[in-house]
């Protein structure tokens, strides 16, 4: 999103010094970490097989590009976005669904959420919303404030992403420290919003899961339940560390196929 | 009670209802997207927004919290403008009255705010009926206005005097 801080009234201060972390370490951060691989910043979002019909119609008028859905539930970590990962951990997310959506991402204003700073500079940043925060912090509605504040954190900054450490996980499949995840800003008139979207380009089905997870305990944390049981343990995070440079690029070969008018190739994993 | 609106009332639950699974809520959000978008589905926003301009007051009531959270973001989510200035103002208002939890009418306030700026003179903002009528919620109509930060927040606020 084009960013001007002039049509900001008084952007002084925090509002400057989060400018300044935007366009300088958050934007190199994002440089050095996720370089042009082939050409192009891959990205893979895993959703339940039940959507796959939704997402094959979802081209505008059945015509041109497929697009995803910025989803816009309460609790997402950054918000309304499509939340995506990298293509080099492919086997980061996959504990979301049984299908893999392969696509690009170009974003040009990023927010580094990996980093303590960044996520210091946020929490500074909503003190400021009055009532948001007010309604976040003293009442029973937070999940409902927590969105719409990080709503309007992005949209004040016009951030295309914040980057950020996997907060759910299927041990062993993410690693969380060294993991990044990405919530891409499906945009409407300068604001954060949700539909249909054009902000992962050409996103197209490539990757179907031979395993099935299951919620572990909570929320916070899934399991696979087919491999386990086929391989008598639980893949290590050693053996996915190996295997997932060779799959990333298996998957880039589908998805190029694909994009170039090929069959659909799946890659079973 | 408008035929559209009751027969999409266990739909608008489906995509909303806090006691149903958040996977479920997206799929059925996502395939509304969807439809809407397809050849055939492309008139359904604009039946929506006639059907809730047809709600009589009372009638809002129908609907729970988390059902004007989702219908309030997906006109602050709509790219038509036409289909946006479509919806009467009177709306937001409607809402504010019917609904007492503080997030709903928050969102109300800001998504009217969105609505109107380019649209509606601020002497005719709807700000001002329902800053004069808000008691001591007067508070949120005030955070809404000076978190909005636009030109047309600042010229409401002259306008009810608030500035």
């Amino acid at each position: 999103m084009p960013f001007d801080p002039g049509k900001r009234k008084n952007f002084t201060g925090l509002d400057r010094d989060i400018d300044d972390y935007i366009t300088g370490p958050s934007r190199q951060s994002f440089d050095s970490n996720f370089p042009l691989t082939k050409g192009a910043r891959y990205v893979i979002k895993y959703m339940p097989a039940v959507r796959l019909a939704s997402f094959r119609r979802s081209a505008p008028g059945g015509a041109g590009s497929k697009r995803l859905f910025a989803a816009d539930k309460p609790g997402y970590t950054w918000g309304d976005a499509v939340y995506v990962c990298p293509l080099k951990w492919p086997f980061s997310s996959m504990f979301y669904g049984r299908v893999g959506i392969v696509g690009q991402v170009d974003p040009q204003r990023v927010y580094d959420g990996t980093n303590a700073q960044g996520r210091s500079y946020y929490q500074d940043w909503i003190r400021g919303r009055a009532k948001w925060y007010d309604l976040l912090t003293t009442t029973i509605h937070e999940e409902v404030a927590n969105r719409y504040l990080r709503n309007r954190f992005r949209t004040y900054f016009q951030l295309d992403c914040v980057f950020f450490h996997p907060d759910q996980v299927a041990p062993g499949y993410a690693n969380r420290r060294q993991e990044v995840w990405f919530a891409i800003t499906h945009e409407v008139g300068g604001r954060v919003a949700s539909g249909l979207t054009n902000a992962v380009a050409n996103p197209e089905w490539c990757v179907v899961l031979c395993e099935e997870f299951a919620p572990a305990t909570g929320k916070l944390a899934f399991g696979p339940l087919l491999g386990p049981e086929w391989r008598t343990r639980q893949l290590s995070q050693s053996t996915v560390q190996q295997m997932s440079p060779k799959l990333a690029n298996q998957i880039v070969n589908a998805y190029q196929k694909i994009t170039t008018g090929g069959k659909l190739v799946v890659v079973s994993i | 009670m408008d035929p559209i609106l009751f027969l999409a009332r266990e739909f608008l639950h489906k995509m909303s209802g806090s006691e149903i699974g958040a996977e479920e809520r997206e799929a059925y959000r996502e395939s509304l997207a969807v439809y809407c978008d397809s050849e055939e589905g492309r008139v359904t926003p604009r039946l929506l927004i006639a059907s809730f301009n047809r709600l009589a007051r009372e009638e809002y009531r129908w609907f729970p919290p988390e059902t004007m959270l989702w219908f309030l973001d997906w006109i602050a989510s709509l790219e038509d403008e036409e289909l946006v200035r479509s919806l009467e103002s009177a709306i937001f208002q409607n809402i504010w009255l019917e609904f007492d939890e503080a997030p709903v009418r928050l969102r109300a306030l800001e998504v009217a705010l969105q609505r109107e700026a380019g649209l509606t003179p601020p002497q005719q903002s709807i700000m001002r009926d329902i800053y004069e009528t808000a008691g001591a919620d007067r508070e949120l109509v005030l955070d809404a206005l000076r978190s909005d930060g636009s030109d047309y927040a600042s010229a409401v606020m002259s306008v009810i005097g608030i500035a």
